[in-house]
């Protein structure tokens, strides 16, 4: 498929899962309500208060989430060399998570920042446990990733058991949940993820060559060391800023790269800004499915993605063999 | 004049009790084409990594145009040193016209967009090496022999002086073989440097002019063909009995011919 074709494909689409989260909720808001609402902002006080205190917030919230996780998914199965990987099975969600949960536990001031420092040790943890005599093993990353998740996971509870914390709101943490908007946070996040997403665009030609093998991208002239450092320290710092901003939400990471390489080919210039479109239409769907289907309850957006992704990856796995 | 010249390299990897090598001095010359033989394990590729700047720390001087190799830049050393690896493993699927474009790296920022320059030299090498045909296919639908070629079509669009390969004849059918070797004669007419390692010793004897037959991390033997492919040379570095050398009836250079065991009498 041409490259623009599918970009402003998708650009549509993303407009149209807008349109469907903003009308869909406990209360039905019509197109035409929908319209005035957006036209005149305070003529209808009660939609409009649905539209922008809760709804539209949440659509932004889920954009930057999804693209978020699209695009670190999409660079560390580059940097690892396995399509198999994302921010949630190499464990770096759960190293943010736990970074968050120990802010909270001990009231320290910065999430975000404890989520982003969670994000970056696990990142280089799991990577120095998986290379061998100079060699990445790619079973040891997958293996070492998803056990790593799973204890940080099960720390997580452990410690909020211990500190007396409410479990059940660690496990919509656990699980993902788009539902408490902090504005303000938002806005910094949007501010630092986009310049931090156009650095990795910038120097995604040398992640291609990369992903290729490490040794023959050196003898090309890329700067390996550089790149390693730079895409490792931008993908914990954009996973740690997503989890702090909506808890852990597997599979957008791994199986959106996925898909969208279907159509560009494996080059990171075009993969990375589709699978950050990608990611958001995703998780705006996910989203509304989760907040919608068993109204007027809300599940975690992570059981959506979960149940969407999970059978997914196993397909590709299947698929591979 | 000499472009690559190693003085007393010694080098020992860190999980292992013994040095892989050993006081290697070899002096490559411009427009030479010289190979690197020798048993398995003897060292070889690791000098290879050594003279690319894959390996620091290793004792002995190593340089390249005169210079030592470390005040070179990875971009600077891209545009005199090109290397086509023995295997490759790639995970994702590029097309042959995405991968030869890596090549360009060196002249290129990070974002790598080709100029109508970089298009050119690109579609010059795919001619010259009659790949033209292939470059929108994807490279993992390839067979062994294109392959190759598009691993060095993208050493070539490096345009570098030097060109290092690692075995690159191993995998290939006797069409692709001879082909892939009048293509780097055709080169080094055309004035670039050729070291490759190889196991075929008469490959090595008909195409190149200088061989290095090196065992256990040692220079053996360093010199033209016609002195070093000798019976009792190979017999000493390869610690091997069945074989005789003989001359090729067509071009007069020395041919190896294995015996079988059982008939070697003894």
């Amino acid at each position: 498929m041409k490259k623009n074709v599918l970009i402003f494909s998708l650009i549509i689409l993303l407009f149209f899962a807008i349109l469907f989260s903003l009308i869909s909720g406990s209360i039905k808001i019509s197109i035409e309500e929908l319209l005035n609402v957006l036209i005149k902002p305070y003529f209808n006080s009660d939609n409009s208060l649905i539209i922008y205190k809760i709804r539209l917030p949440r659509i932004l919230l889920a954009i930057l989430v999804g693209g978020i996780l699209g695009v670190v998914g999409s660079i560390l199965q580059a940097i690892f060399k396995n399509p198999l990987v994302d921010p949630f099975i190499t464990g770096v969600s759960s190293g943010a998570a736990f970074g968050a949960t120990i802010a909270i536990i001990f009231n320290f001031y910065s999430l975000t920042f404890f989520a982003i420092s969670g994000a970056v040790l696990t990142i280089l943890f799991v990577y120095k446990l998986s290379v061998k005599n100079n060699n990445l093993n790619l079973y040891n990353l997958l293996l070492i990733g998803v056990m790593t998740g799973s204890f940080l996971s099960s720390l997580i509870m452990f410690l909020s058991a211990f500190f007396n914390k409410d479990l059940i709101k660690v496990v919509f943490w656990l699980m993902g949940d788009l539902s408490i908007t902090n504005f303000t946070l938002l806005k910094y996040s949007y501010f630092f993820s986009i310049i931090i997403i156009c650095l990795c665009i910038y120097f995604s030609n040398d992640l291609n060559i990369f992903s290729l093998d490490e040794d023959e991208a050196k003898i090309s002239g890329v700067k390996t060391e550089f790149i390693k450092t730079l895409y490792f320290l931008s993908s914990g710092i954009l996973t740690g800023i997503a989890v702090a901003l909506s808890g852990v939400i597997g599979f957008v990471g791994l199986v959106i790269p996925h898909i969208m390489r279907f159509f560009t080919g494996p080059d990171l210039r075009i993969l990375m800004p589709v699978s950050f479109i990608g990611g958001a239409v995703f998780l705006i769907i996910c989203d509304t499915i989760a907040r919608t289907l068993f109204l007027p309850a809300e599940i975690p957006v992570g059981i959506i993605t979960g149940l969407l992704g999970a059978p997914i990856f196993i397909l590709i796995l299947i698929r591979r063999k | 004049m000499s472009i690559i010249k190693s003085e007393n390299i010694s080098f020992r990897y860190a999980e292992s009790y013994n040095n892989c090598l050993n006081n290697i001095s070899i002096d490559i010359n411009e427009k030479e084409m010289v190979a690197l033989a020798g048993p398995n394990g003897a060292g070889k590729t690791t000098l290879f990594k050594i003279i690319c700047g894959l390996i620091k720390g290793y004792a002995g001087n190593l340089y390249v145009y005169g210079k030592d190799i470390n005040l070179y830049s990875n971009i600077e050393l891209a545009k005199i040193i090109s290397y086509i690896p023995q295997t490759d493993n790639y995970i994702f699927d590029f097309t042959v016209y995405e991968i030869i474009a890596m090549g360009r790296r060196p002249y290129l920022n990070s974002f790598g967009i080709l100029s109508k320059k970089d298009k050119d030299i690109i579609l010059n090498i795919c001619d010259f090496l009659g790949i033209n045909k292939i470059i929108k296919r994807k490279y993992s639908n390839l067979s062994g022999g294109e392959k190759r070629l598009v691993l060095i079509a993208r050493a070539l669009a490096q345009e570098a002086s030097v060109l290092l390969m690692d075995e690159p004849t191993t995998y290939l059918d006797l069409y692709y073989k001879i082909l892939f070797m009048d293509k780097l004669l055709e080169l080094n007419k055309k004035g670039k440097t050729i070291l490759l390692i190889s196991h075929d010793i008469n490959l090595i004897s008909e195409y190149m002019n200088k061989v290095i037959l090196i065992k256990e991390g040692k220079v053996i033997y360093d010199g033209k063909i016609k002195q070093v492919i000798d019976e009792k040379k190979l017999k000493e570095v390869f610690n091997f009995d069945n074989f005789i050398i003989e001359k090729n009836k067509v071009s007069g250079n020395p041919n190896l011919f294995f015996i079988p065991t059982n008939k070697t009498g003894g």
